[in-house]
């Protein structure tokens, strides 16, 4: 339970791979899922988050103590985010987008999803399919079919190329 | 805290295919149309998912030029997968430049609404010359159309019974043919209208001899741009109006038919702009931001440049608290006459002080007109900066150029006292395109080779506010 005291209150998180990490309560909520917990008092103790590993958990605390300490001005907490992801890889990004949905961040999760959507933005297929690990699983004939479908989509497009 | 970096690509699964349908979602909205699209060639787990995504961005231009009957079968499909699949779609942007798809209207504005659209887009563009009519009654029933841009139509004569533009933001009619009890039906429905372009429309009632006449009275707007139309300003309140561009319109008002007067009031404004062969008198007074004035002088203004220059005067007057940019296109072939004295009792009346102007340009083609226009002028403002336009350039004007410029200095000189006494300060400018700033020219005798804009006369008053 949020003490009433003027001291700020912690939380610890414990990470799926049992990484413990403490965070400010006031930065914590930004999660509405450890808003919850804590309004419903069940954040006494260690509070188990069993979707996410210690990696994302402490990259996802490092956004939300960075993102809590500014103050309401959209304008720079646009420019926290962006500089916060930009060094990110797309492994973390989707590690992040994850935990993001898990811990109910919509603010991250927006973020996080444009950064993805940027990396998708005038790629190739087969591009894509490598950076994310895609594996083809249609046959030549069903690829073909796809193709055929949506013709004004593919019209100009080489599905194999590699920028 | 932080671990260490790990190994980069050691992972290869693949984890973006896997994510819960609600994040594909929301990256898939970022993307083209064709982009969401393509992602249904990736793996079998994609095929459908861009058929989810919560918009819909079609247009019948580019691939499907030529191709209308297939367009047709697209956004039929499409549309009709979202509706299977009870899929919330929550915006459409539909670009149509062929009368082929005109059943598509008809047969999905209706039902768009309940499908959840909450933002649908239109634009409908003829590539014809104008005179397509595009009669289509049932876009006036579309509830959920927050943008409708009409281009080169014919809006044909059948008066919709109902328009419910609730949630149009934007209307932006380009070279449309329009019946004027369309047009005021329309405005008259639009209670969210920010954005209203209008531009060389014609109506159907009075093609003959006039434009359409447009109405403006929706108190939520922010952006007028009128272009060629008579317009008549109703109500008087635009508390949210923040921009006004009039261009060779005729105004006119509900309180005096046929004057140029028309009455205002827009506290907000922070750009207008006018260009007209007439002076508007304006009463709204914007407390910041930019008024731009493009103003042409006649043959019949300067035979009476008397009141002219008084009108401009008045004009000036209403705009003073904005950053006064005002440019005269000197048409006429005479000379002007002018009472100086009376057109300085007016321009500080009631102890006013005269209204800084901060740059004039002169478009003008004999530079010998150029001291009376100027004479006028300052007994009616404070031009910060001056700048002598000419329409074409002969190098051998350089010299009448630096004539013209001794002879401001001279006229100064010897001219009026009452206009001349608060000048503090003249200097002839050239802008130095490499430095990026103006600098002045020593010898005015002698001026460097340059386009005529690169010049101008910077002047220094000890009264203006």
């Amino acid at each position: 339970m949020a003490a009433e005291t003027g001291t700020p209150t912690t939380l610890t998180l414990k990470s799926n791979d049992d990484e413990l990490f403490s965070v400010a309560e006031s930065a914590a909520i930004l999660s509405v899922t450890i808003r919850n917990m804590v309004e419903d008092g069940c954040a006494g103790g260690v509070i188990p988050l069993d979707n996410v590993d210690g990696k994302t958990l402490a990259s996802v605390i490092t956004y939300m103590n960075g993102i809590s300490a500014i103050p309401a001005d959209e304008e720079k907490k646009k420019s926290y985010r962006d500089k916060f992801l930009s060094d990110k890889d797309f492994e973390t990004l989707a590690d992040m987008v994850l935990a993001a949905n898990y811990l109910n961040m919509s603010c991250l999760m927006d973020a996080v999803s444009a950064k993805i959507a940027q990396v998708m933005e005038k790629k190739s297929v087969g591009w894509v399919r490598r950076k994310f690990g895609i594996e083809n699983d249609y046959t030549p004939e069903e690829e073909a079919a796809v193709k055929e479908e949506h013709k004004w989509t593919f019209e100009g497009v080489e599905t194999d190329d590699d920028n | 805290m932080k671990r260490a970096k790990e190994e980069e690509g050691s992972i290869s699964m693949d984890r973006i295919s896997s994510l819960p349908k609600e994040i594909l979602q929301r990256i898939l909205y970022l993307l083209t149309q064709e982009e969401a699209t393509g992602t249904s060639i990736l793996s079998k787990s994609w095929r459908h998912v861009w058929r989810t995504r919560p918009n819909l961005v079609l247009s019948d231009a580019d691939y499907f030029k030529d191709k209308g009957q297939e367009f047709l079968s697209v956004v039929d499909e499409t549309l009709q997968g979202y509706l299977d699949q009870g899929v919330c779609l929550e915006e459409i942007h539909l670009c149509m430049s062929n009368h082929v798809s005109v059943p598509l209207l008809e047969k999905w504005i209706p039902r768009l609404e309940p499908m959840g659209v909450h933002d649908f887009r239109l634009y409908v563009i003829s590539r014809r010359e104008v005179g397509e009519i595009v009669d289509i009654p049932v876009v006036f029933e579309a509830e959920p159309l927050t943008l409708l841009f009409v281009f080169n139509c014919d809006l044909g004569r059948n008066v919709p019974e109902n328009i419910r533009f609730v949630r149009l933001q934007v209307l932006h009619l380009k070279n449309v043919v329009i019946e004027q009890e369309i047009f005021d039906k329309i405005a008259s429905s639009c209670g969210s209208l920010t954005d209203m372009w209008f531009e060389e429309c014609k109506g159907l009632t009075n093609i003959n001899k006039d434009e359409c006449m447009i109405e403006v009275g929706a108190p939520s707007l922010e952006m007028v741009k009128i272009y060629g139309s008579r317009i008549r300003f109703l109500g008087h309140e635009f508390c949210n109006l923040k921009s006004l561009c009039i261009a060779n319109a005729v105004l006119s008002s509900d309180l005096v038919e046929e004057s140029q007067v028309f009455f205002i009031d827009a506290p907000n404004m922070e750009v207008y702009e006018y260009t007209g062969p007439v002076i508007p008198y304006v009463s709204f007074a914007p407390t910041s931001g930019k008024s731009t004035l493009r103003l042409y002088m006649r043959d019949d203004d300067a035979e009476d440049a008397q009141s002219w220059f008084l009108r401009l005067s008045k004009l000036l007057q209403g705009l003073r608290k904005s950053e006064i940019c005002l440019k005269i296109f000197h048409l006429a072939r005479f000379d002007l006459r002018i009472e100086e004295g009376i057109l300085m009792r007016d321009a500080i009346s009631g102890g006013n002080k005269p209204v800084v102007v901060e740059n004039f340009i002169l478009e003008i083609n004999h530079f010998s007109a150029f001291p009376f226009v100027l004479n006028g002028l300052f007994c009616i403002c404070r031009p910060k900066n001056v700048t002598p336009h000419r329409s074409c350039y002969k190098e051998t004007e350089l010299e009448e150029l630096s004539e013209f410029f001794r002879k401001i200095k001279k006229m100064i000189d010897s001219g009026n006292r009452e206009i001349w006494r608060d000048l503090e300060g003249l200097t002839v400018e050239r802008f130095n395109r490499v430095q990026q700033e103006w600098q002045p020219v020593i010898n005015v005798a002698k001026l460097p080779e340059s386009m005529f804009k690169e010049f101008r006369v910077r002047l220094k008053w000890s009264d203006r506010d």
